[in-house]
């Protein structure tokens, strides 16, 4: 038992959540981690379809056995995640989950999935999107304009701050939390008042900053900070951009879905109005790329998320299935796991919309 | 009440001639359902019998006698019993309804009241809800096909692959009088609806009708849903109706020719609260829908010629439909969103019908539609469409044939951006149907359409991308049936009635919305589907004793609509998302001296969601029934009705539409006082 402690122990220093939601543990908490264990376990967030009155599932992927569990949560806790799952993030023993349509999140035991306790935002904020962890303490943004501290410890909303306009992906280096305000709901307007804000936790300062279309999503490995502007999925192009420490940015590459481990930044090109051809490449922070795959490796043709396992580099990248001409977005998707060298290692059946992965622990009973 | 069984074989006969003759420019005052039990009885049966023989489509409809005899509690429970067509029925007494019909989609049923298109420009679907059973003669539908009964109808009849029908009623008295009418209807979760109207009939033949009706119910009734293993009881929330319709007829003889002007306006103003699809552990909703629909209609059905028939008529609507969403997630935290819709319409419609064999007609119609609204991206698109049709037939005892072809000239504007393509289009379409000659007669029938559907504006205009070069929706459709009406095939049975129809129709350039992500879609023509069914209707009477009757009606429909855009997707050849393979309706009534009482019930089998089919996204099949008792007291020329119903007696828990529960048991109670 005790070293199945450590184990999740270890999670709250290096596995952290997939997707582009990156964050440093400069002020974890927790006891220090004795031995490295390798993580045993995928946990995919699928979004399902709300409006059809299809809910979300948590999948499980068993890496040792290639075992999947197609609706973990509900094996476990014999009932629905909610509707529209957002994100997912294992910070200590503990793993989040945001549920944006149902308006909660939900805190699990990271190692059996079980349920903890469900935490309501207080309106007006409401409607989780993603997550960042840092000092003890799980941010999650809400796209209500909001943002919320929960203390880990009492499993409870501590604080909750106003950001910019409908919110997404967040990521915290050092004492600053940038936060990719959307404003996403007035995409009629042009989503004018989108920003990349930054606020600086320890004096809980913030300020805005406009550099470019629709921001949607920001990583960090603690010491670069990529943002991404999503464009208006037409005529303006999904663009990723480097942040300076001013808040001002520079083009870096296009791109629709990103994620960061130390230097190497993740990049898909997947536009809006060509699916099915997306490109795959790995920055280093200073621009030079170079293709992910081989031109022979199997690669998914309608991404939507993506995740590295912080212990040794292998990845898995989410992604729909592709209909005739667009992205299924009323079936199942497909995992594609790679290895650190990148050659597929395998692929396993997801959920309806997956929109986020973890490499951890868990192995529910 | 002296002899119950009468009153059943007018419902019949009316059944059959708003079937077969569902447009009227300018109808005549037509009395209502009480009045003309008193009045009709002598020419029922063969009314019936010699209108069925000729029908050569697929005619289905609900007469105003229907609903007592039948346990119909509302026009969404009417149009349920009608075989083939696919209620969506957000639940809640007032919610919105639309109606699609063999799998094609609400935009393929065209709607029409008294023989005028009722259009929505905007979002392609009619909403159906906006129209009040009780002040409605009959509702028809006539299923791939134009009803070929009345040749002098409004080429826009002919634009949709099928036609709802409503024919409103008048109160006004055949001959000169007054009649008035008070009704209260109230019920479960809050139902209260207070009605008048009034009719008179002057000497000089001119007719008056006038009616007033609101309506408010709270609609909070419990419901459960499955949640994981377990299943959870919640209270729908946010679901609350108020509103009222107004509406003023007059008709007026012209000479002594049978020339006959009409004038018609009525006002619809609906307040919803829009709950929303049941959000797992998130109740609440603040979404808001206010509805305002103003109408003025002129017709003339003009007497120039013993072998011409000339009808004209114009129309003005204007909608306002306000809607506001109520959430932190919008900036300011309130999406407010008015929209504007103008329509004009114009139609001359000429039959001409030179000997007893042959027929010939002609119609032009023009609509011009506009649409605004405050949204930032309006385009304020407008549509001309000019339609005109020529109708040959050919009728003998036995013998119907019908050949039609329709010419569609649609230009669009937009103050902003690219306006849709204009399009011009001509639609063949031919229907027959043959009596043999024996006795109880047997019908056989068939029936051609070419389809043909413009997007509307919202698929055109309201993506996260506009879509001009959105071409319309094409296809073709099918129709073979035979229909079986016997008078009197037993001593105990005054009429039975059987009609079979099986259908298949194709549909290309189907227009689907496209994720840009979760919640921005752009639409695109990319779909194709094929849709093969049956329809069955079957009425039959049993006269247990001259003063006991058995009144039984039972629908039945198989559905069969698949997905066939391209074999590697694979939803091909799936069930198309709400389209249950089978569903049905059953009545049974019980007519005495003392009280009338009724059982009903509606049932689908499962049906999808999504084109997926995938298990997350069934919606679980039902059967609905419920109990009705009623009686009618005269006291001389006025009359009181009183009725009772039991709504989904047993209580089930089902869903029409994914995640929006319909109410478990309820009642209704309503008294109508008449004099």
């Amino acid at each position: 038992m005790k070293l199945k402690k450590n184990i999740f122990r270890l999670l709250a220093l290096g596995l952290v959540a997939a997707g582009a939601t990156a964050c440093s543990d400069n002020n974890e908490p927790e006891p220090p981690v004795t031995e490295p264990v390798t993580p045993d376990a995928i946990v995919v967030v699928n979004n399902g379809v709300q409006s059809t009155g299809v809910p979300g599932t948590i999948t499980l992927y068993n890496t040792a056995t290639a075992a999947t569990t197609a609706d973990a949560f509900r094996e476990v806790n014999a009932m629905s995640v909610g509707d529209t799952p957002q994100d997912v993030v294992v910070y200590g023993s503990k793993m989040y989950v945001s549920v944006f349509d149902s308006n909660c999140i939900w805190v699990l035991d990271a190692a059996t999935m079980k349920i903890k306790k469900n935490i309501v935002p207080t309106a007006p904020a409401a409607g989780p999107r993603n997550f960042a962890v840092s000092g003890g303490k799980v941010y999650v943004s809400l796209y209500s304009g909001h943002v919320a501290a929960i203390d880990t410890t009492t499993m409870a909303i501590e604080s909750t701050f106003e950001v910019g306009p409908n919110p997404e992906k967040i990521a915290i280096a050092g004492n600053k939390m940038y936060v990719a305000n959307s404003d996403g709901n007035n995409w009629m307007e042009g989503n004018v008042n989108s920003s990349l804000s930054i606020v600086d936790l320890a004096t809980m300062k913030q300020t805005f900053h406009k550099i470019g279309a629709n921001v949607t999503s920001v990583v960090t490995n603690g010491t670069d900070v990529f943002a991404l502007c999503m464009g208006n999925y037409n005529d303006i192009p999904a663009t990723i951009k480097k942040v300076a420490a001013d808040g001002s940015a520079t083009d870096f590459c296009p791109g629709t879905i990103m994620t960061i481990w130390n230097n190497a930044l993740y990049v898909i090109n997947d536009p809006a109005m060509t699916p099915g051809n997306p490109t795959y490449k790995v920055y280093d922070t200073a621009g030079t790329a170079h293709d992910m795959f081989s031109s022979a490796t199997e690669k998914p043709v309608a991404p939507c998320g993506i995740a590295v396992n912080t212990f040794d580099g292998s990845l898995v990248i989410l992604s729909r299935r592709m209909g005739e001409v667009y992205p299924l977005y009323t079936e199942p998707g497909v995992a594609y796991l790679y290895n650190a060298d990148l050659s597929l290692k395998g692929t396993f059946e997801i959920g309806i919309n997956p929109t986020a992965a973890v490499f951890t622990n868990c192995s529910p009973e | 009440m002296k002899n119950a069984c009468r009153w059943r074989t007018f419902a019949v006969t009316a059944l059959t001639l708003a079937a077969t003759a569902p447009s009227i420019y300018s109808a005549p005052p037509s009395a209502d359902a009480s009045e003309r039990r008193d009045t009709l009885r002598a020419v029922e049966v063969s009314a019936t019998t010699a209108a069925r023989a000729r029908a050569a489509n697929a005619v289905f409809a609900v007469t105003a006698a229907d609903i007592d005899a039948r346990g119909i509690t509302g026009l969404a429970d009417a149009l349920r019993r009608l075989p083939g067509a696919n209620v969506r029925d957000y639940g809640g007494a007032g919610g919105l309804t639309t109606v699609s019909v063999r799998g094609l989609g609400a935009s393929h049923t065209g709607v029409t009241v008294d023989g005028l298109p009722a259009g929505n420009c905007r979002t392609g679907a009619v909403d159906l809800s906006r129209y009040d059973l009780d002040r409605l003669q009959s509702v028809t539908l006539t299923a791939g096909g134009t009803s070929d009964a009345d040749l002098a109808i409004p080429a826009s009849e002919l634009a949709s692959a099928s036609v709802l029908n409503l024919k409103t009623a008048s109160l006004a008295p055949s001959a000169p009088g007054f009649r008035a009418r008070a009704a209260v209807r109230g019920g479960s979760f809050g139902l209260i609806e207070p009605k008048i109207s009034a009719g008179a009939t002057l000497p000089s033949g001119m007719s008056l009708d006038g009616a007033a009706s609101f309506m408010r119910a709270d609609n909070r009734y419990p419901f459960t849903i499955p949640n994981g293993a377990a299943t959870v009881k919640e209270k729908r929330l946010h679901n609350g109706v108020r509103g009222g319709r107004a509406s003023l007829d007059a008709q007026l003889p012209v000479g002594t020719d049978g020339t006959r002007i009409s004038f018609r306006t009525s006002y619809y103003d609906f307040n919803r609260q829009l709950p929303g699809a049941v959000t797992l552990y998130n109740p609440g909703s603040g979404e808001d829908l206010h509805e305002r629909t103003a109408t003025a209609t002129a017709g003339a059905r003009i007497a120039l010629a013993p072998q011409w028939t000339l009808n004209a008529a114009a129309k003005y609507t204007f909608e306002q439909s306000l809607y506001t969403d109520a959430s932190p997630y919008h900036p300011n935290g309130l999406l407010d969103e008015r929209y504007r819709q103008n329509e004009v319409f114009v139609s001359v419609a000429a039959a001409w019908h030179p000997g007893h064999k042959w027929s010939a007609a002609y119609s032009a119609d023009y609509a011009y539609n506009t649409l605004s609204s405050n949204r930032p991206v309006e385009q304020h698109p407008r549509r001309h469409a000019i339609l005109q049709s020529g109708t040959v037939r050919f009728r003998t005892g036995s013998l119907t044939a019908t050949a039609r072809l329709l010419a569609s000239i649609y230009r669009h504007t937009a103050r902003r951006g690219d306006a849709l393509a204009d399009r011009f289009r001509l639609q063949p379409s031919a229907s027959v149907a043959y009596t043999l000659p024996m006795l109880p007669p047997l019908t056989l029938r068939a029936s051609y359409k070419s389809l043909y559907r413009m997007p509307s504006f919202a698929e055109t205009y309201f993506g996260i991308v506009s879509a001009p070069t959105l071409k319309p929706e094409r296809g073709n459709e099918f129709n073979i049936g035979v229909t079986w009406a016997a008078k009197r095939p037993a001593a105990f049975v005054p009429q039975v009635q059987i009609s079979v129809d099986g259908y298949i129709n194709y549909l290309n350039d189907k227009i689907i919305a496209i994720p840009r992500n979760m919640f921005l879609w752009a639409m695109t023509n990319l779909g194709k589907a094929r849709g093969r069914g049956v329809d069955i209707a079957v009425t039959a009477d049993f006269e247990v004793s001259p003063r006991h009757c058995l009144l039984l009606s039972a629908t039945y429909s198989y559905q069969r609509v698949e997905p066939r855009t391209a074999k590697t997707d694979p939803d091909y050849g799936r069930q198309a998302a709400y389209c249950p393979k089978n569903s049905g309706s059953a009545a049974l009534t019980y007519e005495n001296p003392w009280v009338n009482v009724g059982t009903h019930l509606t049932a689908a089998s499962t049906q999808y969601a999504t084109n997926s089919n995938r298990p997350e996204s069934r919606v679980d099949g039902y059967v609905d029934v419920g109990f009705a008792a009623y009686r009618t007291l005269a006291f001389g020329t006025t009359r009181l009705t009183l009725r009772a119903d039991l709504i989904n007696a047993f209580n089930r828990q089902y869903c029409i539409v994914a995640r929006y529960p319909m109410p478990g048991r309820s009642w209704t109670i309503s008294a109508q006082y008449e004099f």
